[in-house]
């Protein structure tokens, strides 16, 4: 497993250089849940982050698809990642086909594909402020080298989050959190913005804006502000909406490995 | 967490009112003066350009002051709308005669000394600002600083369900007096409200392309038409991101 390892070591250099450079905290969590997936053989992977009162929001996750999103969202009401919130303890289901206690998400996740989801708390001293969700396809439990694997990656999420430059101004838990979150409902109006302008899905909108965001070394909440503004210069704007179909026509990008991380 | 959660009952009792009759802006502002420990609040609603269209106060006192800030252009209530973040002027009596020209006299002729101005915003959607205003100096910093962002958070979301109908009790389903008097929810666990999800503000995006308006208006436009078809605004975003509906001009 020497390939994993390194996979590892590299995605936790690129951790810690965010802790000195300035970064985009959506975009950093977007790549550690692609790593997830690489790194556990997971299907899918996504990162909750809890607001002010206790409501869980999509923060990151690897694919940006509708069903996995919605999976997120109902657990405002049930599911492992609310379970693990609450009691800060990771959830783990290896078999949603057998009796689950969530009535509601687990049919909802077995339609979305789903079959074993696992959920890691992410801690700040003894404050839960969120989870790292791991979804597979095969029912089947993680090995104990996974789950050890599983929760530092969680750690580093959390470590991404309370070291967000966006919220300088005050280093308080609250104030991190909600500039986190603002940073991602910001994303997802840019997205909207986007798709409307491209004629294209939600989710396509979200790989044009992150590539345009990496082609120009911005950061992705400044340029998806700047879209949702429409302070974005109309060659800029053009170019993003240019780059995107002409990614569209050559399209393998979902596979291909990460410019920041390799 | 009893003290802690005691402090948020008045302002949650006020915004789960369940026919909006007394939620008025200036007892929003009184609320959140009460909450945070200052003499005095003011939300001041904005258009996308900042230009001002509605102000609220808590007492009529801190007119002037907003008025100038508004009217002038500069201080503290301004800069956080533009720059979405925090702005605190911890003591108007040294040094902030340049910084905000002609704000400190009055001011301080007023009895204010120090101000602490916070960005009510949803993503990058801009609504206003929420200013408290003390007769003390001194920054809103530790426990007060996370109440005042949550507080904005909470005050612009009723702002934004307060534009249609005046009932705000849809914002926090769940949230009812019953629920408030009783022992078992903390503020700190109110439900998200409906607004707060994904394709609600994906949704906001494409009707601002759409009708070519702010991305704030387009999500009150899209709780109107909720509104109007008697349905919720998560059923109308899901139409519209699916590209079943379309808002025309």
């Amino acid at each position: 497993m020497a390939h994993r390892e390194t996979l590892l070591a590299s995605t936790f250099l690129t951790l810690a250089d965010t802790l000195v450079d300035d970064f985009d905290v959506v975009e950093v969590l977007t790549t550690l849940c692609g790593r997830c997936v690489d790194l556990l053989g997971t299907s899918a992977s996504g990162i909750l982050l809890a607001d002010s009162r206790g409501a869980l929001h999509v923060m990151a996750a690897s694919g940006e698809q509708a069903n996995l999103l919605e999976l997120f969202q109902i657990q405002n009401e049930e599911g492992p990642c609310l379970d693990s919130f609450r009691s800060g303890r990771a959830v783990m289901h290896n078999d949603l086909g057998t009796e689950s206690p969530w009535p509601r998400f687990a049919p909802a996740a077995r339609r979305a594909g789903f079959n074993a989801v696992h959920a890691f708390p992410m801690v700040v001293r003894s404050n839960v402020v969120g989870t790292l969700n791991l979804f597979m396809e095969d029912p089947r439990p993680l090995q104990p080298a996974d789950i050890d694997v599983a929760q530092a990656l969680a750690h580093a999420a959390t470590l991404t989050v309370l070291q967000n430059r966006a919220t300088e101004d005050s280093h308080r838990l609250t104030a991190q959190l909600q500039g986190a979150l603002d940073s991602r409902i910001a994303i997802e109006q840019a997205k909207g913005v986007v798709s409307e302008l491209g004629q294209v899905g939600t989710d396509e909108a979200f790989t044009w804006l992150r590539s345009f965001a990496r082609s120009r070394n911005r950061k992705l909440t400044d340029v998806a502000t700047a879209v949702v503004d429409r302070t974005l210069e109309t060659a800029e704007r053009t170019e993003l909406l240019r780059a995107g179909r002409g990614r569209g026509r050559s399209r393998a990008d979902a596979t291909q490995p990460d410019p920041q991380l390799s | 967490m009893t003290a802690d959660r005691d402090r948020w009952v008045p302002i949650m009792m006020l915004i789960a009112a369940p026919d909006g009759a007394e939620l008025t802006g200036s007892g929003l502002c009184a609320a959140s003066a009460e909450l945070l420990g200052v003499d005095g609040a003011a939300i001041a609603l904005m258009t996308g350009k900042g230009v001002p269209v509605a102000t609220y106060r808590s007492d009529p006192a801190f007119q002037p002051i907003e008025d100038l800030q508004l009217v002038l252009g500069v201080g503290p209530c301004l800069d956080a709308y533009r720059e979405r973040r925090p702005v605190v002027e911890a003591d108007l009596a040294t040094g902030s005669t340049l910084r905000w020209p002609g704000l400190a006299p009055l001011a301080l002729d007023a009895g204010i000394r120090s101000i602490s101005a916070f960005p009510l915003r949803i993503g990058a959607a801009r609504f206003g600002a929420l200013t408290a205003y003390d007769s003390r100096p001194g920054a809103l910093e530790g426990s007060r600083l996370d109440d005042a962002l949550a507080l904005s958070a909470i005050v612009t979301r009723t702002l934004v369900a307060m534009q249609l109908d005046g009932a705000a009790g849809d914002l926090v389903p769940g949230l009812s007096r019953a629920s408030l008097v009783g022992d078992n929810l903390p503020p700190a666990r109110l439900p998200s409200g409906e607004i707060d999800h994904a394709e609600v503000h994906q949704a906001s995006g494409m009707v601002s392309v759409q009708l070519g308006i702010d991305v704030g208006d387009a999500l009150a436009r899209l709780r109107a038409r909720a509104f109007a078809d008697g349905t919720t605004v998560r059923e109308v975003a899901a139409e519209v991101v699916a590209r079943r509906l379309r808002f025309d001009p």
